[in-house]
């Protein structure tokens, strides 16, 4: 539906909702949340169990942390060094500012340097009413590790616990298992409208809805994205492009990226980040007892290549991804100072060469405005592919 | 049939026409802040020198920044592929070319047909380009030009630790203040700014022919350092390493002419 008959009909697309719901203190979803008296927790990385804090019976919704509008780090400038991570200086940014003062909590993990280096800023400066660091061992092998991670989530419960005054029952977990399960089918289901010849929606449009689940209730989400779900199935799809094109890196919620290289005329049509696919994939286990099963999925999923092993199973996620999605080529993305995506990027790059498959290695800040650097070289990889 | 290529650059903008295969006349010019009066500029006065019109013209490629925005141009490529394009076309043995220009550093590999297999590109640092060899120029009160023969007569290169273009600078000024001679610096810059560009070459590998092209090509000590530090020898072109870029446009117009015949901005795909 065009923006003039929503007009007419009163009525928005839920593909139109979803691509364009506001951020932070303009979410209307956020808002009403709060408004019924619940909480919100912000959470950094893959390794937060997010099931764990949306079952707490206080009313707790887990919202993943971007900083997509941040124009500015000269408030976090102060505190960290050019050399950090400038997602992480750009979140800090809106931490220092005020943007994120409808958090209650924030839990982080010790997966990235970068972003543990902000704790003592967002304890100190920001100041929250519930600030927790969850530490991840640097290996997925081994049941005496996977017991840490345990501990390590039981403890996070009894903090919530101890500060809000109730557990989560099993019966709350198995319920939370289930909408975030849902929630991995239907977000799939996305994937697959853009895996065939005449994908149904292009990379920036995926993108948007992603960054609406990160920032809605999952069970309100599910719905809408049900409703989005069919309204682009019943689109003609994209015909005319002139690549697929898969996208590779850590965190990416600003469709910057995307919009250079969906403006050459390629279409995105999958992609291997941490705030991608790999946050999707792996079910929980819904048999057995809740509380580990969630731990087993967030700690057994596409592993951080901030873990010590694991890079076979990076690789192969990355080239089952790219044959699912019949890719013609892959553009890795990497934050500058991003030590552990840098080393992956070139050594899955160096092995999905010699599997035949064309790789483009960029650098970007998280705030970026070099879009003529990028568009260059974005399509001279396309004219490189023969497109 | 005339076709034409232009190439703009940041520091410098270039024209190229070609009568089918032959080169007819090239120009290059200081490029102004705006790409299009640059483009428009230089396509007037290499039309001007060879007695030909803009009407002449069967086809037009546009490179370089604001390659897009290029009003008479029916199409756009990158200047990498362009560089390999032209390079080809001088040299059809040449495999590697280095492109050294006004503030970016590119290696391209070519494959037996000239077309792109691989390249790489310095990421937003003017270290290593023409722009840095400016500033040197400017500490030393030299021209750019007179650089490359004076660090020649140089016979201790002075250490270059950073690369960085303005810490380079400071650097220089201490070893004039040291009493080093300008000819032991412009020794210790284009080394320095070998070693910068093999790194480059060397994450795409290396094959033999190898040439450089852009402006910094003229500077006989960098080319004389490169070969150096690379261990293989740089060819040099037929044409002027400065023109291969808009070569490069001049040639893909040449084959898009063919393919697509003439099309108008709108039309271009």
């Amino acid at each position: 539906m065009d923006a003039e008959s929503a007009l007419a009909t009163g009525r928005v697309s839920a593909v139109e909702e979803l691509t364009n719901l506001p951020l932070r203190g303009d979410n209307p979803h956020i808002n009403e949340w709060k408004a019924n008296g619940g909480r919100v927790f912000g959470y950094v990385c893959s390794y937060v169990p997010e099931e764990l804090v949306y079952a707490q019976p206080a009313g707790m919704l887990p919202v993943r942390m971007g900083a997509v509008g941040c124009e500015t780090t000269e408030d976090a400038d102060v505190c960290l060094h050019k050399s950090i991570c400038s997602f992480t200086r750009c979140l800090l940014q809106l931490g220092l500012t005020g943007e994120y003062g409808f958090l209650d909590g924030f839990v982080m993990t010790d997966a990235c340097d970068q972003m543990r280096r902000t704790y003592e800023y967002w304890r100190d400066e920001v100041g929250l009413d519930f600030l927790t660091m969850v530490t991840i061992p640097h290996s997925t092998e081994g049941e005496e590790r996977f017991a840490w991670y345990l501990e390590e989530i039981r403890r996070l419960a009894e903090a919530m616990a101890e500060r809000y005054g109730s557990y989560a029952t099993d019966a709350q977990l198995r319920e939370s298992i289930a909408v975030y399960n849902r929630y991995r089918r239907l977000m799939l289901d996305l994937y697959a409208l853009r895996a065939g010849p005449a994908p149904k929606l292009s990379g920036a449009e995926a993108m948007r809805i992603a960054r609406a689940g990160f920032n809605m209730p999952k069970r309100v989400f599910n719905d809408r994205l049900e409703e989005a779900l069919k309204e682009l199935a019943a689109r003609p799809g994209i015909g005319d492009y002139r690549a697929r094109i898969m996208i590779g890196g850590s965190y990416l919620d600003d469709t910057f990226l995307i919009d250079i290289i969906e403006s050459t005329g390629a279409v995105v049509v999958t992609d291997s980040l941490c705030s991608g696919r790999k946050y999707i994939e792996t079910m929980v286990s819904e048999v057995g007892d809740p509380f580990e099963a969630i731990a087993r999925r967030y700690f057994e999923h596409t592993s951080c290549p901030r873990m010590i092993g694991g890079f076979e199973d990076r690789l192969e996620f990355t080239r089952r991804t790219a044959e699912q999605a019949n890719v013609d080529g892959i553009i890795f993305h990497r934050l500058p100072f991003c030590d552990n995506h840098a080393v992956e990027n070139t050594m899955e790059s160096h092995e999905l060469n010699k599997l035949g498959i064309a790789t483009l290695s960029l650098e970007s800040e998280y705030l970026a405005t070099d879009e003529g650097r990028i568009k260059t070289r974005v399509q001279a990889f396309l004219e490189k592919l023969g497109k | 049939m005339i076709f034409a290529g232009v190439d703009v650059g940041s520091m410098t903008a270039e024209a190229v026409l070609m009568d089918d295969g032959e080169l007819l006349a090239s120009t290059v010019l200081v490029a102004t802040p705006n790409p299009v009066t640059s483009a428009t500029i230089v396509l007037e006065r290499v039309l001007a020198e060879s007695g030909l019109r803009a009407q002449d013209i069967a086809y037009c490629v546009s490179t370089g920044y604001g390659r897009e925005r290029i009003p008479f141009a029916q199409h756009d490529i990158s200047e990498i592929s362009c560089h390999g394009k032209g390079a080809f076309w001088a040299d059809p043995g040449i495999r590697t070319i280095i492109d050294v220009g006004g503030q970016d550093c590119k290696v391209i590999r070519i494959d037996a047909s000239g077309d792109l297999k691989d390249f790489v590109m310095n990421d937003k640092c003017a270290a290593g380009t023409g722009r840095f060899l400016e500033g040197v120029a400017k500490t030393m009160a030299v021209h750019v030009s007179e650089l490359g023969p004076m660090a020649l007569e140089g016979v201790d290169p002075v250490p270059i630790t950073s690369i960085c273009t303005v810490f380079t600078q400071f650097d220089v000024m201490t070893f004039l203040a040291e009493g080093r001679t300008r000819e032991d610096i412009g020794y210790g810059v284009a080394e320095a700014l070998a070693v910068r560009v093999n790194r480059l070459v060397k994450r795409v590998g290396v094959e033999d022919r190898v040439c450089i092209t852009g402006g910094v090509a003229k500077n006989a000590a960098v080319v004389r350092a490169t070969e150096k530090v690379l261990g293989h020898q740089v060819c040099s072109l037929r044409v002027d390493p400065q023109i291969v870029g808009a070569l490069g446009a001049a040639l893909f117009a040449r084959e898009r002419y063919a393919k697509h015949g003439a099309q108008s901005r709108e039309t271009r795909s």
